[in-house]
């Protein structure tokens, strides 16, 4: 795959340019946005009917919020009744156009977010630099408390 | 080895039925007489074909024609077979277009794969060797192709085991990878 430059980031999200964001990797198509939050880089993770894709068994294998939501849960996250940043938790955003899901997004700290861009690059921005017409709007708010050090 | 129609080719004959005209050439595999064809044979047999028709051949095709498959492989995009550029040309096109797609449902049915997924068949081996070069999403056009999945539950999702269970099934089937 080619150089991804931040101008075509630019180009399909808007929002990018009025704010600070950075490029963290180089294109890989092995894995996406769902995946990349829910901290997996080795797989592709998509509910395709065909079943060619990893997705949680336990999970109906459909493209909707619910599905989405529950692909989550099933490691162990739960919606957050809160947007505060929250140093105990990994926090996942869901966005979605309408009730359509269309990506993931992981917090790193109060202001910074990764996401990987289907098979392109992973990047770190504010989570609202992405709404527009390719991703739409965060929809869900999901959080996992980080596991008990001993 | 000097080869004539004679050596390659044996026009078999089935009593009661009406002789064929001189210049045709009947193969019936039901024939006691049939043999088939060694891998050796063929490439005679093709090589007689070409050098009987070689002015027969348009000169832009010829060239692809009868250069060598080895050379091939260099030459540029459009100098290629009509086949392979145009799945080159689509292949391109399809990874432009959905390099910012955040599903394979997206992907897939962008129309560049979906008219490489109609070029049936003939796509398969251009597809595995693209795969032999990279992995990426060509498993769904693979699967519609060819109605088979050979990778295991385990390695659902797993691109580069994907990629392999793929090539093996290429190579299984007769696929020059």
């Amino acid at each position: 795959m080619d150089t991804t430059s931040e101008d075509q980031l630019k180009a399909i999200f808007p929002r990018l340019c009025s704010t600070s964001f950075r490029i963290t990797s180089p294109p890989d198509p092995r894995y996406n946005c769902i995946a990349w939050a829910a901290g997996d880089n080795q797989r592709w993770w998509e509910p395709d009917r065909m079943g060619l894709y990893y997705w949680p068994s336990s999970v109906p294998r459909e493209y909707t919020l619910e599905a989405l939501r529950g692909a989550f849960e099933s490691l162990g996250f739960t919606t957050s009744v809160t947007d505060d940043f929250d140093p105990s938790a990994t926090r996942v955003s869901l966005f979605a156009k309408g009730s359509q899901p269309t990506h993931a997004s992981r917090q790193l700290s109060p202001s910074e977010w990764t996401s990987k861009i289907g098979p392109n690059v992973d990047i770190s921005h504010e989570l609202h630099a992405l709404v527009g017409s390719s991703y739409g709007a965060p929809s869900i708010m999901l959080r996992r408390p980080h596991p008990a050090t001993t | 080895m000097p080869t004539t129609a004679g050596d390659s080719l044996q026009t078999p004959q089935r009593s009661g039925r009406p002789a064929p005209a001189q210049s045709t050439v009947i193969i019936r595999t039901d024939d006691p007489t049939y043999m088939p064809a060694s891998s050796r044979q063929v490439q005679e047999l093709t090589d007689l074909v070409c050098r009987l028709l070689r002015d027969e051949i348009q000169p832009n095709v010829r060239e692809t024609v009868f250069s060598p498959i080895s050379d091939r492989g260099s030459t540029p995009c459009a100098e290629r077979h009509p086949t392979q550029a145009r799945f080159e040309r689509l292949a391109a096109a399809w990874r432009s277009e959905t390099q910012f797609c955040s599903t394979v449902l997206e992907i897939a049915t962008n129309p560049s794969y979906q008219q490489i997924i109609g070029m049936g068949r003939v796509a398969i081996p251009f597809i595995l060797t693209e795969l032999s070069r990279q992995p990426d999403h060509w498993f769904w056009a693979l699967k519609a192709i060819t109605g088979k999945d050979p990778v295991p539950e385990s390695d659902k999702g797993d691109l580069q085991r994907m990629t392999q269970a793929w090539l093996i099934w290429g190579v299984r089937n007769g696929y020059d990878i």
